[in-house]
């Protein structure tokens, strides 16, 4: 022991020196959420939403806090980085980063090289949310609201919150890196839309070809339709169906539920001269949470309201693929499965030209397991 | 490590008795009153009551109760017949001073060849209390005093064993202090009570106050911040760990005992936790084992993720802390000492302190200074939690020596956080825990069942199983009979 | 040599604690360069290798009861021979023992202590692993086996990881790679799960027959591989094939992206913990030269060989600077480790048979 307490000693000498790696959180400017787009001359744009503690909030009193924008523009976005490191007082962190916003027409390019410092650097966050914005990230960041509200906390509660609703896949910039990489699955993001510049919306999904937006966004149900061929879920998703178009008031056509993922199953069939089938089938268990037209008494018209709303359903999944080929987004990682389980068939066709044309058969039953506390 | 051997000592038995010359009585009564007061320096307090010519009584008044003599000695005197009804026949003069010094009062008379000593000592001592440092709040609530007799029959009385060893001894060259080493004879292992003996032997110190004297002699590794001998002032702390096969050192003038061969976990158990059923127990004890790890480790943690890594806790929580830091002038060592330095000071004042006064520094303490450091920015909000929490938690500990420990190496481990951050803690920990594992109590391991690692020993280290499991002794003490219980349980076997 | 006598069960953990380190982290995607996502294939046919090399060596030792490899080496060789192959064994474990102190600070540097030099984290490194490796065989395997328990906390924490999506996908096609690229791969992991040679010089301690002995070693071995497979397969399962080329520490990466209620960044945590079994297999090779030196050249004392080893490694370790050079070295100690797990013992057997000094009786007990 009093050799360790020896070294140590000896170690203290260096305290003096000063230490190399300490970053103190006080001297550290937190980054909340960061925003890309792609200038003129193909430059980055990086538009940085900075968490600050005010002065006069020392000592026993709650600390206050307030955001500041900065941006600046550079060849990487490291170099962006010391750019507002000059305009900053304090050390730029993006380790506690929450959003990562890119604009539209970043993404349109390939993201990878943009992005590649968040994966190189241990130091920063992968858990943060990645989205893509409709226009700029700069406006969305930069939007009226953010000087009453914390804007980045607030796309990322939003986003939270249509991830439990199945609007949205929960996706990270580490989930994504996987799909990044692997050229048999694509991914998509979610889509921000700003209205009359002052406040925003998650509008659905922004599908990607390889590691660029492909330009199609999945707005609303579709998303789910979506997420629910995939085998994706959050908490519980609400659709609502036509179910009685014959009825004058509005109201009483619809039908809404909950809906939850029961089963989920992907079957991709080689047949010998290559060519590629899937079946999806899923089974939704829902329960009704509005339905003002009848009761359901009796089993029969349950029979009947299963048999519409799958109908329905299975209708949306079809246009939902229609689009997802046309975008040439394998969201499903059909690819990958060729690759593992019939690798001769993957070497042998052109997987960007052979998708679009797959034939894809979806299946969507739907099961009504509950009324609320109502009949 | 600096191993420093003394010179052999006069042989093993030396300590036994310490007192070597001989003088036997002389026939005159002169040279005898003469011998004595010469040998104690014609002390004021030697009375020599000459009873006649040639008898005469010897007793320091200063330690004998005057009842007993004039109850006791004075009426043994005036009826003997023939022979005189006496405690001791003493020859020698040597042990004739000893014994005054003890208490005895002498009656010599030139018709007789020996001295007759009777025990007159006062007994001056305090009642049986139980002992502040370690309260307990069910159970036997008795604590050792200062008189050595009255400690050894506490522990007697809650052994009644035959087995039950007393070994006594004098150390102390000039303070002659009576040192008794109790064990239980078919329980201890005879290597470890040698070996208690043979370092005893070598403890050759003027004066010796309380067991904590002995301890730095006769412990494995003084420069080890962790005590390898276990003091309390419980008797049935020592009882327990009699019944293991340790061995027990009670000095007169002390109501300290101290325990060992001892494991590092005996230090976070208390008799709590045996009297309480044992969910209980296991409760409290998981708790204080937690309370170490807070203790040793918080303020380290509390440094390593303000100064280093800031991205392990969440968002929320860095921007809280954030806020509390961020005018704060100094770097967070800084800060964590200075508080634990007040921290220290306060409590260091406030044992000494009548309780009054001690409130006084308590609040004082407490409340001014918490809260003005605060307010002026000096040490952040969360720094003052960390510290607080981290004193309640080694405060926890029912051995105060241990928590005291455990504190101090929180301050090497800050160190290291704040040059390496979580690298430099499990750097520190690992040099900890591997001074653990090297350090030994009277050879065996002092962090037994841990290392070497015995699950079946693990009863009572972190949880407490129930009693009825603990059917083997602790082989740490290499106790002679293994076996502990029977089937305590066994009328539900034969049901 | 005054070391006293260990357990059974704490031979085992000493083996466990010395075969696993730092070669995990970037196992599975060294394994990957040669036989793809059959990297586990690889890893399991190194674990049969390395228990072959464990038989073999066991079978050198138990023709000599009560002996170390060094002793034996004299016996089989003449004094003079003897000494020579000692004294290239003790070079070998000190190179290992530089090779896994390099590669540890650096590590620590690429993932935690970016601007600390690396001088400053060898030093903390070699003191560290010199206060622990100093200690007598006992202690350490008391500490081996104590510090075990964060083992299990290793293999607890890459579940969490699977919170978020993996692919059984990535796993297949089984056995695309070929046997040939297979082997290859058990190459790379055979270097990360070298550390058995540990009984070469503490079998004689170890209290209990050479048979339980060999059982337990191979468990310790089996239990290794079992672990080794599993991280490989984690991180198969969650890496798509071409990320995984380009991660070098996959195991941590796993672990990144991990976000809890109330711990994130996951990957410093177990790099953290990482760091016991990575010092202690550092320490086992300090031991092993160690204990070579001091029999070669110090009657078996260690006193001395205990300052200067670590100040050796030290001085070795300010050489090397960059990434590439480290590389290079590491290949040759890789390349090395056939050597002396291999051909040595081997050689050593033989001509033990052949000069007649093998003790059959022995071995049939």
């Amino acid at each position: 022991m009093k050799k360790g307490m020896l070294i140590l000693i000896v170690l203290n000498l260096w305290l003096l020196t000063g230490c190399w790696d300490v970053r103190l959180l006080k001297d550290n400017s937190l980054v909340v959420g960061m925003g890309l787009d792609v200038e003129d001359d193909d430059k980055v744009m990086n538009t940085s939403v900075i968490r600050q503690i005010k002065q006069n909030s020392g000592g026993t009193g709650k600390p206050a806090t307030s955001n500041v924008i900065y941006s600046a523009v550079g060849n990487t976005l490291r170099e962006t980085r010391s750019y507002i490191e000059k305009q900053l007082g304090g050390k730029y962190a993006s380790n506690k980063m929450q959003v990562l916003v890119l604009g539209e027409d970043l993404a349109g390019e390939d993201i990878l090289p943009i992005i590649d410092v968040f994966y190189r650097d241990p130091r920063n966050s992968l858990g943060a949310k990645l989205v893509v914005a409709e226009g700029t990230a700069k406006e969305l960041l930069n939007m009226k609201m953010s000087e009453d509200v914390f804007i980045s906390e607030k796309i990322f509660k939003a986003l939270i919150e249509t991830e439990e609703q199945t609007l949205i896949p929960g996706v990270s910039i580490q989930s994504v890196c996987p799909d990044l990489f692997d050229p048999g699955i694509d991914f998509a993001l979610p889509y921000i839309k700003t209205k009359n510049s002052d406040t925003f919306d998650v509008a659905g999904m922004a599908l990607f070809h390889d590691t660029s937006f492909t330009g199609t966004v999945l707005e609303g149900e579709d998303g789910t339709v979506l997420l629910y061929l995939n085998g994706e879920h959050g908490a519980s998703s609400t659709l609502s169906f036509n179910v009685n178009p014959e009825e004058e008031q509005r109201q009483n056509q619809f039908i809404t539920t909950n809906a939850f993922l029961k089963d989920q199953k992907l079957k991709v069939k080689v047949d010998k001269s290559h060519n590629v089938s899937v079946e999806i089938n899923v089974k939704l268990n829902v329960t009704v949470v509005e339905y003002p037209k009848d009761h359901l008494f009796d089993h029969e018209k349950e029979i009947r309201l299963n048999k519409e709303i799958s109908k329905q359903l299975t209708e949306k999944a079809e246009k939902v693929i229609e689009q997802l080929q046309k975008a040439n987004c394998d969201y499903f990682g059909i690819g990958r499965q060729l690759i593992a389980y019939h690798p001769e068939t993957w070497k042998e066709i052109d997987w960007p030209n052979t998708f679009p044309s797959i034939d894809i058969k979806p299946k969507i039953e739907v099961e009504i397991t509950g009324t609320g506390i109502l009949k | 490590m600096f191993r420093r051997r003394g010179g052999k000592g006069e042989g093993l038995n030396a300590y036994e008795n310490p007192q070597q010359e001989e003088k036997s009585l002389f026939p005159k009564l002169a040279d005898n009153i003469f011998f004595i007061q010469n040998s104690l320096v014609h002390t004021e307090d030697l009375i020599i009551q000459h009873l006649s010519e040639t008898e005469s009584l010897f007793f320091i008044e200063s330690l004998v109760d005057s009842k007993e003599i004039s109850d006791k000695v004075l009426t043994r005197i005036m009826n003997r017949d023939n022979e005189i009804v006496c405690d001791k026949k003493i020859t020698n003069l040597y042990e004739m001073t000893n014994l005054l010094l003890d208490g005895y009062t002498f009656f010599i008379s030139e018709s007789m060849t020996f001295a007759a000593g009777f025990n007159s000592s006062a007994q001056e001592k305090r009642s049986i209390q139980e002992p502040l440092s370690e309260k307990i709040l069910k159970g036997s609530h008795a604590g050792f005093i200062e008189n050595l007799d009255t400690n050894i029959q506490l522990v007697r009385k809650a052994v009644k064993n035959p087995k039950l060893m007393v070994r006594y001894m004098t150390l102390g060259e000039r303070s002659r202090t009576k040192v008794a080493v109790i064990y239980i004879e078919d329980l201890a292992n005879d290597d470890i009570i040698n070996e208690l003996f043979r370092r005893l032997s070598y403890a050759k110190v003027d004066y010796i106050q309380s067991p904590g004297h002995i301890q730095e002699f006769i412990e494995d590794e003084t420069y080890s911040p962790f005590p390898q001998m276990l003091n309390t002032e419980r008797p049935d702390r020592v009882v327990a760990n009699l019944m293991e096969g340790r061995f027990a050192i009670i000095a007169d003038g002390s109501p300290t005992a101290m325990i060992a061969p001892i494991n590092f976990f005996a230090f976070i158990q208390t008799p709590d936790d045996y009297n309480n059923r044992w969910l209980i127990g296991s409760f409290l004890t998981l708790f204080r084992t937690m309370s170490i790890l807070i203790a040793i480790g918080l303020p380290s943690l509390y440094i390593a993720v303000v100064s280093f890594h800031y991205e392990i806790i969440p968002f929320e929580l860095v921007l809280a802390l954030k806020g509390t830091l961020e005018f704060v002038p100094v770097p967070p060592i800084i800060e964590a000492v200075s508080m634990l330095i007040i921290l220290e000071l306060l409590s260091e004042a406030a044992t000494r302190l009548p309780s009054p006064i001690a409130q006084t520094i308590g609040v004082v303490g407490g409340l001014v200074i918490g809260t003005a450091v605060v307010e002026a920015n000096l040490v952040s909000n969360s720094m003052v939690v960390v510290v607080a929490l981290t004193a309640v938690a080694s405060y926890a500990l029912p051995i105060t020596e241990m928590g005291t420990t455990i504190r101090l190496l929180s301050f090497p481990l800050m160190v290291a956080s704040s040059l390496f951050g979580l690298v430099g803690i499990v750097f520190g920990l690992m040099v900890i825990f591997l001074h653990l594992c090297k350090l030994e109590s009277f050879g065996t391991p002092y962090f037994t069942p841990l290392a070497p690692f015995r699950l079946s020993e693990n009863k009572d280290t972190i949880i407490r199983l129930p009693l009825w499991q603990f059917i083997k002794r602790p082989s740490g003490p290499r106790p002679k009979d293994s076996v502990r219980t029977g089937h305590p349980r066994g009328w539900k076997r034969d049901e | 040599m005054n070391e006293k006598s260990i357990s059974q069960k704490q031979l085992f953990f000493m083996v466990l604690q010395s075969q696993i380190g730092i070669g995990l982290l970037a196992l599975p995607s060294n394994v990957f360069s040669h036989s793809k996502n059959d990297g586990w294939m690889s890893v399991l046919l190194a674990g049969i290798c390395i228990q072959i090399m464990i038989l073999l060596m066991w079978t050198l030792l138990n023709g000599f009861k009560g002996k170390s490899i060094f002793e034996i080496s004299e016996i089989v060789f003449g004094k003079y021979v003897g000494k020579f192959i000692n004294i290239l064994y003790t070079v070998y474990f000190l190179l290992v023992m530089a090779l896994l102190a390099l590669l540890f600070a650096n590590l620590l540097k690429e993932w935690i202590l970016g601007y600390t030099p690396l001088s400053i984290l060898l030093l903390i490194i070699l003191a560290t692993a010199l206060y622990i490796g100093k200690s007598n065989l006992r202690v350490l395997a008391r500490f081996y086996m104590l510090t075990a328990g964060v083992i299990i906390i290793s293999i607890v924490l890459p579940w969490f990881a699977f919170t978020f999506n993996f692919e059984w996908a990535y796993l297949f096609p089984v056995g695309q790679s070929g046997l040939g690229n297979i082997t290859m791969g058990a190459h790379d992991a055979i270097v990360a799960m070298i550390g058995f040679e540990i009984i070469a010089v503490i079998l004689p301690f170890v209290e209990g027959t050479y048979k339980q002995t060999l059982k337990n070693v191979s468990l310790a071995n089996m239990t290794v591989t079992l672990m080794y497979v599993y991280f490989t397969i984690a991180c198969y399962l969650i890496f798509s094939p071409a990320e995984i080329k380009i991660i070098s520490e996959p195991v941590l990466y796993l672990l990144k992206a991990v976000n809890f209620q109330w711990v994130e960044r996951l990957d410093l945590i177990f790099l953290s913990i990482w760091i016991i079994p990575m010092t202690t297999s550092l320490v086992t090779y300090f031991y092993l030269s160690s204990k070579g030196a001091a029999y070669t050249l110090h009657k078996g004392q260690r006193k001395y060989t205990i300052w200067y080893l670590p100040l050796f490694v030290f001085i070795l370790g300010l050489f090397f600077s960059s990434e590439f050079e480290m590389k290079q070295f590491s290949k040759y100690v890789a390349a090395s480790s056939y050597i002396f797990t291999v051909f040595m013992p081997l050689l050593t057997l033989l001509v033990s048979i052949v000069r007649k000094k093998y003790n059959y009786r022995s071995s049939s007990v």
